[in-house]
């Protein structure tokens, strides 16, 4: 090789090589290197993100269907009764004017209002006399069978020579905070106060 | 190494000696001797199979499997996305549950709540007593949690007693026992013994609801048996213990 009137020596020409791998090699780094190891770091930063919020997705569809499942086990065996968000009363009051509209006398009172968390339990005291039997039968089955769901309690049943009846008895209305307007009467919650 | 080649200059005219020493005149021609490299084959065509190998193997080793490494990472985070946008859309099918699942769980109610008879059961209960010869302005109950208390007044004691195991036959009484009995000669012969029982309730089993459907087998023939046994002479001995027109509390262990 000749450049410039002068061949080049051979460490001259050793040297010239080493500069071209030496070259080749930054330029391999920088070009191709780098550029894969930022890809795949990327990526793979990216891979855990994704992993992470799956494994959290997949969290919160197994705690669903486990909701789903105790529902529809509700359904199955007939125990599915829905609780209001709080405060209900008056449609409690309004539901227990329409059941107990056809008794010969009645007389409710409400007593305390309870929390536990989100439960409500609003209790009352119902006192009424049907002309039968029957129809106190219905007044129960009503209660029982309620949109709003409601728990009888102890029950005190007399029936005279007449036949009419006069049933004393203890229930629980329950409602839920859950969609719920807190309130000035709402009480405080037992749960808290206890931890 | 210049070789000159130098021949001799004629004598020309007077033009020549004219010209000479007014126009520089070269006698001779340079040349240089270049060595011709002649291609050594037998390392040449080895050199250059060595060096496209080693390239070859750069390329495939540091280059192209490398880049397919990429690939793989950027599939394998395509993939994921994919599933996530798959869970996503399978968690709107549960959009509502948490909500409707607060209105609807018992998880806030006690387990004394939880185990309470259904008291429309019980109201039924009731009615299959009155349905009975007994007489019914004289029936009052009380149910305080899964106890039956019912005061009545009935023919006999062996009346009472026939309507308790009517009452025991109901899925949804444990046990039924006469407390109390009181004859009032005095009375009416539908009201003569005033009696009171004590019921205690479950839940029905679904197990035992469905044996008592099933019918009965070999035990509850013996069990008839003797209770009719019992029956006839207890009653037999009560009427004829309680004949006056004193009243006596017979209690049940």
């Amino acid at each position: 090789m000749k450049i410039m009137s002068r061949e080049f020596s051979k460490a001259e020409k050793a040297l010239i090589i080493v500069l071209i791998v030496v070259l080749l090699g930054l330029a391999y780094y920088y070009f191709v290197d780098r550029t894969i190891r930022d890809s795949i770091a990327s990526a793979q930063s990216e891979e855990q993100m994704l992993q992470t919020e799956i494994d959290a997705l997949e969290q919160r569809l197994m705690y669903l269907q486990s909701k789903q499942n105790s529902m529809d086990k509700l359904q199955e065996e007939g125990n599915l009764s829905w609780m209001n968000s709080y405060n209900n009363s008056k449609a409690e009051v309004a539901f227990l004017n329409d059941i107990l509209a056809d008794t010969i006398n009645y007389a409710v009172s409400f007593s305390d209002v309870t929390r536990n968390g989100d439960q409500i339990r609003r209790r009352f005291t119902l006192q009424y006399t049907t002309k039968n039997y029957k129809q106190a039968q219905e007044i129960m089955e009503k209660l029982c069978n309620s949109e709003n769901r409601c728990l009888v309690g102890d029950v005190r049943c007399s029936i005279d020579a007449e036949g009419k009846v006069t049933m004393n008895q203890s229930a629980t209305f329950y409602e839920t905070m859950v969609g719920g307007t807190p309130d000035a009467a709402l009480p405080k919650d037992s749960a808290e106060a206890n931890s | 190494m210049a070789l000159e080649l130098t021949f001799k200059k004629k004598n020309s005219g007077s033009a020549s000696t004219k010209m000479r020493g007014k126009l520089p005149s070269k006698k001779s021609i340079n040349l240089v001797l270049v060595k011709k490299n002649k291609i050594n084959w037998k390392i040449a065509i080895p050199a250059v199979i060595l060096i496209l190998g080693l390239a070859f193997v750069f390329g495939k080793f540091m280059v192209y499997d490398r880049i397919l490494a990429v690939d793989a990472a950027n599939a394998k985070v395509s993939q994921l996305q994919s599933t996530l946008a798959t869970e996503q859309k399978a968690l709107d099918n549960f959009s509502g549950v948490e909500d409707a699942y607060a209105h609807y769980t018992l998880d806030g109610m006690t387990e004394e709540e939880l185990n309470l008879v259904d008291r429309r059961l019980v109201l039924d209960l009731v009615s299959t007593v009155l349905s009975s010869e007994v007489k019914k302005e004289s029936v009052s109950w009380t149910l305080s949690g899964n106890i039956l208390n019912i005061e009545l007044t009935g023919r006999s004691l062996n009346a009472l007693n026939q309507l308790a195991r009517t009452i025991e036959e109901n899925p949804i009484v444990d046990s039924c026992s006469i407390t109390t009995a009181n004859k009032n000669e005095n009375a009416e012969v539908a009201g003569k013994v005033k009696g009171k029982f004590v019921v205690y309730l479950h839940n029905p089993p679904e197990e035992a609801a469905a044996e008592k459907d099933a019918g009965s087998d070999g035990s509850d023939i013996v069990e008839n048996a003797v209770n009719a046994a019992i029956d006839a002479a207890l009653g037999d001995t009560i009427d004829s213990i309680l004949g006056d027109s004193r009243s006596e509390e017979v209690i049940e262990p």
